[in-house]
């Protein structure tokens, strides 16, 4: 489904040339579930951030369901992102003046779905992960781990092939970081592939592959037994 | 420490140099109106500083009756008559002295000139003290003597020292210049720019003019010339010489000249240049001035607004400030001295642009405004704090008081106060700009209005010839008319002793009955000639017009009746239904003691009613008779693709057929213009308050744009990670401003609706509906404003989602 042939991205600045990712080749069969990791400033998130298509690559290729979308425009991207991925932040990202239901339902109302049917779904995928009870709360209420079961819940409620989750444990306690692995492993197992930077090799054991990233470049690709 | 504070605040500015640059030229600007509108109002309103005795110096002005028929309701000349008798009346007067201004011609040698002359008593040079280069108070104590300033005696001799010179005045008296005195500058009402070649330059006895004009020395009660000036004792005050005046009127004035001045109004000199204001009942300069006002408070609220959106992005600094030690009180300050800094950044600019505009003005003006810093500087630290900690107080309050943890946390949500708080201050700010902006197109239209309405009369290809009436001019009137007629350029030519928008003419009181005094009312008569209607294209729309072959169509005193030409107004009075039934139909003079000869009047032709008196008034009823002994004017039509050859053939024919007497020529525009160039300044005030007003409101919405946009960048990144296009955000975003913009237009609408009314009540014929312009002030203010925001949410929502999530 996803096919990175070498892609670069460097940042030039005052006077230096950043390079974040440095030739890069990968690729992910649809319902995989990956995980990257790597110390901090290795490249994952500028990875991550290129595979769910909310930045460009410098150079080299990027196959998206078979199609070379590196030169697509903003446009056909964000249509392209909003069809098929979901996504998943450290920081949760949700919208302090909505309403939980409200934070959920905004992933459909880009979507042209009728009302009725988007707040059946949002009813039903709040149940899932376990928020219904707090469906009129703002995010600000609610804990960290409700927070990112929040989170959870938007970038699943469309319905993506591909759910993209940037250290999705990273700011909560194990416990509740636990519980959300245990969220991504059951969405992978119905069939939606995910892509997870993480820090936690416990968490990596999740996924079925998992890709070492160092100075932007794959150190090493390794399959893990799933537990 | 200030100085610390003063230092942070200028590395903040140049940090958000945006932000900077809108609050400084916002603040500027509104500082600048204000200041300046305060600085002319003051001019204004302090003239004739330079009389020492101006403290105990009034005027006897004119009240008029409403059955005057006059549009304005004082007038600053009296009649000639009360000069003398509050004199005898009052012998504990110091001095009183009437002052009649006309205009004259001026002979010197073989040169002559027309130049304003006051014809004054001779206590006129004990109320006012000149600076005399020669002679001195007793000048005008010789019937003949005659004072000149310092310029006109160089203009017209050559060197100031004129003393004894001879000058001849409308050929017929000669007088000695027995004084010189130096100019008064531009701020006396004595050089008021009010009325033509007004300022002071020659000053002549009124005995002089007793003999050049019909006036005596007595005075009469029907002459309403002269401007009356009181010297009071110190021991007296306005009140007690109010009260005299009001005695000494009741006491002298006839019952029919009350039907015109209904009383004498006892006014300080102070007020004397103002008073033109005044009487047209708009007030003229508090309207400046608040104004001015208006625009501060809007450049006021702007700064507020803006101020504590942008300490939003400051939070951390105060968390910072806070767990190191600072108490509330120092971070309050530290934020006032901020804003202090900025005001006062401000005010010197503000401060720079006048010094700049002052001399513009003057010289567009021929005002002598001065920014005088010793009456300024007080003022201008006093507004400096003024705006500088109104407008800084809320945002140092609202970011001062947070928890420092809170702070520290980037507790961003509530910092910058409530979005209900600056919601009303643009509501506020917006809700003016509409006002102003309705105000101006009000304004604007109403004057066209006039225009078109004086529309009817070719202004500017109508050449009007003056001072047709001097004596020896008059046995040469219709040569010149003939010679015209010949020459190229010029198409048709009359006599008449009124032109339009010049309000001449006389009036006389009448009735459809012979001696029906309840049925009685004001005509306006105009004296014509033949061909006079014709060639202003005034339309009868019944009868006939004047026949030179009927001698009965020729004012004759000795004849009873007299053929008349009247307007539309007159049949509604006359109780008559049409034009055609009018034809026939005779009307009568009223007799009093002054115009005791009978006259009928027969109607043999009906004209349209047009605006020949001017706009500013209801058409009155008007009768046309030929009526020669009564010319004063010569209305040249002129060809208009040969208006210069016209102009030049015209000036060329004069100096040849009357080379004694200097032309005196206008066009029918320079009539208008002097009526209307009030309506004109006002409008030119209120455009140029209301541009700014606006910009200001368009700046300062453009800044709040900006800081929501970047409040929410996180937040459209997310969005536009869930799927969001550009439209979508862009709508988010000007929806977000749309709803204070919103209910400025509750505010301003009925207000505007409520001053505009007031406006256009000041004419009589005035624009038939200001909602539509209300309307258009709302639409341009919305649609401006949505497309400052519009404009700066698509440079924010086309950004990679990645560069707007990585933000904070």
């Amino acid at each position: 489904m996803i096919k990175l042939q070498n892609l670069c991205k460097s940042y030039r600045g005052d006077e230096i040339e950043t390079i974040a990712l440095n030739q890069i080749d990968i690729s992910m069969d649809e319902g995989e579930f990956v995980a990257i990791m790597g110390p901090s400033g290795c490249g994952k998130s500028t990875l991550l951030n290129i595979l769910g298509m909310l930045d460009q690559p410098t150079s080299g290729q990027y196959f998206f369901k078979g199609q070379d979308i590196s030169g697509y425009s903003e446009r056909q991207l964000g249509q392209l992102r909003k069809e098929n991925i979901g996504f998943i932040f450290q920081n949760f990202n949700l919208i302090d003046e909505l309403s939980v239901r409200e934070n959920i339902e905004l992933a459909l109302q880009y979507h042209n779905i009728p009302s009725k049917q988007r707040r059946e779904r949002v009813a039903e995928v709040m149940d899932r992960v376990g928020i219904a009870h707090r469906a009129d709360h703002r995010p600000g209420q609610l804990s960290g781990g409700q927070q990112q079961r929040v989170a959870v819940a938007r970038a699943v409620v469309a319905k993506p092939i591909l759910i993209l989750a940037d250290e999705p444990t990273g700011n909560l306690d194990s416990s509740h970081g636990q519980e959300v692995m245990k969220m991504l492993q059951s969405l992978n197992r119905e069939g939606t592939g995910i892509i997870m930077v993480t820090h936690s090799s416990a968490h990596a054991d999740y996924a079925r592959r998992c890709i070492n990233l160092f100075d932007g470049q794959v150190l090493a690709e390794n399959l893990r037994a799933v537990s | 420490m200030i100085l610390s504070y003063i230092t942070i605040a200028l590395r903040n500015l140049l940090k958000h140099k945006l932000f900077a640059l809108i609050n400084i030229v916002g603040l500027t600007l509104g500082l600048l109106i204000f200041m300046f509108s305060v600085l002319l109002a003051a001019y204004e309103e302090n003239h004739d500083h330079m009389f020492d005795k101006r403290e105990r110096i009034y005027t006897l002005a004119s009240k008029f009756a409403p059955t005057s028929g006059e549009a304005i309701g004082l007038y600053p000349d009296s009649a000639t008559a009360y000069g003398p008798l509050i004199r005898n009346r009052l012998p504990e007067l110091e001095a009183v002295a009437r002052a009649v201004h006309r205009i004259k011609q001026v002979t010197i040698d073989k040169d002559s000139y027309y130049l304003g002359t006051r014809f004054v008593d001779k206590d006129f040079t004990r109320i006012f003290n000149f600076n005399y280069i020669h002679g001195n108070e007793t000048a005008l104590d010789r019937p003949d003597g005659l004072v000149l300033t310092r310029s006109l005696a160089e203009q017209l001799f050559g060197s100031a020292n004129a003393m004894g010179k001879t000058v001849k005045v409308e050929q017929s008296i000669e007088l000695q210049v027995t004084a010189v005195i130096e100019d008064i500058a531009a701020d006396s009402h004595l050089n008021s720019d009010m009325r033509p070649k007004y300022a002071l330059g020659l000053i002549a006895s009124y005995h002089a003019l007793t003999q050049i004009d019909k006036f005596t020395v007595e005075g009469e009660m029907g002459n309403n010339s002269a401007a009356i000036y009181v010297l009071l004792p110190q021991n007296r005050d306005k009140t007690w010489l109010q009260h005299e005046a009001d005695a000494m009127f009741d006491a002298h004035t006839p019952e029919e000249d009350r039907e015109y001045t209904e009383a004498l109004r006892v006014r300080p000199l102070i007020m004397s240049n103002t008073m033109v204001w005044d009487a047209m009942g708009f007030p003229v300069m508090i309207a400046a001035q608040v104004l001015g006002l208006m625009v501060l408070i809007i450049a006021a609220l702007n700064y507020t607004n803006l101020a504590a959106a942008q300490s939003f992005g400051r939070v951390r600094e105060v968390g910072l400030r806070k767990a190191l030690g600072a108490s509330k009180a120092q971070l309050l300050q530290q934020f006032l001295i901020e804003s202090l800094t900025i005001a006062s950044f401000a005010m010197l600019l503000a401060l720079a642009a006048i010094e700049w505009l002052v001399p513009l003005y003057n010289s567009g003006t021929s005002k002598a405004v001065a920014l005088n810093y010793s009456q300024v500087l007080p003022y201008a630290i006093g507004i400096t704090l003024l705006v500088g900690l109104g407008a800084g107080a809320y945002p140092a309050y609202q970011i001062s008081r947070h928890q420092p943890i809170e702070s520290l946390r980037g507790g961003a949500n509530k910092a910058g106060g409530s979005q209900w708080f600056r919601n009303i201050l643009i509501a506020a700010q917006f809700s003016l700009s509409i006002f102003m902006l309705a105000m101006v197109m009000v304004v604007y239209f109403q004057n066209a209005k006039m225009q078109e309405l004086s529309a009817s009369f070719n202004k500017s290809d109508t050449l009007v010839l003056g001072r047709m009436d001097v004596e020896a001019i008059v046995p040469k009137q219709e040569a010149l008319k003939q010679q015209l007629l010949n020459k190229e350029g010029i198409a048709a030519a009359s006599y008449s002793n009124a032109v339009p928008f010049q309000s001449g003419g006389y009036r006389r009181s009448a009735a459809a009955r012979a001696g029906d005094e309840a049925g009685r009312f004001d005509v306006s008569f105009v004296s014509i000639d033949f061909d006079y209607l014709r060639n202003y294209r005034q339309e009868l729309i019944a009868g006939r017009n004047f026949n030179k072959q009927r001698s009965q169509d020729i004012f004759d005193d000795s004849r009873t009746t007299i053929n008349v030409i009247v307007n539309e107004r007159m049949l509604q009075k006359l109780g008559i239904s049409s034009a055609e039934a009018a034809i026939g139909q005779n009307f009568h003079k009223i007799l009093d003691e002054k115009y005791p000869t009978e006259r009928e009047y027969h109607i043999i032709g009906v004209v349209a009613d047009s605006y020949f008196f001017g706009v500013h008034q209801p058409i009155p009823p008007t009768g046309f008779m030929v009526r020669p002994e009564d010319y004063r004017f010569l209305s040249l039509h002129l060809l208009p693709n040969k208006r210069q050859q016209g102009v030049l053939n015209t000036e060329q024919t004069w100096d040849a057929l009357i080379p004694n007497y200097p032309i005196q020529s206008k066009f029918l525009t320079y009539y208008f213009r002097l009526f209307y160039r009030i309506a004109e300044g006002i409008n030119a005030v209120i455009s140029g308050f209301a541009g700014i007003a606006l910009m200001l409101s368009l700046i300062g919405l453009f800044g709040l744009a900006a800081f929501m946009a970047q409040r929410r960048t996180r937040e459209i990144g997310i969005r536009k990670v869930l799927g969001a296009s550009l439209g979508q955000v862009i709508g988010l975003l000007v929806w977000q401003i749309s709803k204070p913009v919103l209910w400025s237009v509750l505010i301003a609408v009925p207000l505007s609706y409520l001053a505009a009314g007031m406006y256009i009540d000041f004419f009589p014929e005035s624009i038939q509906s200001i909602l539509p312009f209300v309307a258009i002030a709302v639409i341009i203010a919305i649609v401006m404003a949505w497309g400052i925001v519009a404009i700066h949410a698509w440079r924010v929502a086309r950004q990679r989602p990645v560069h707007s999530l990585r933000y904070e």
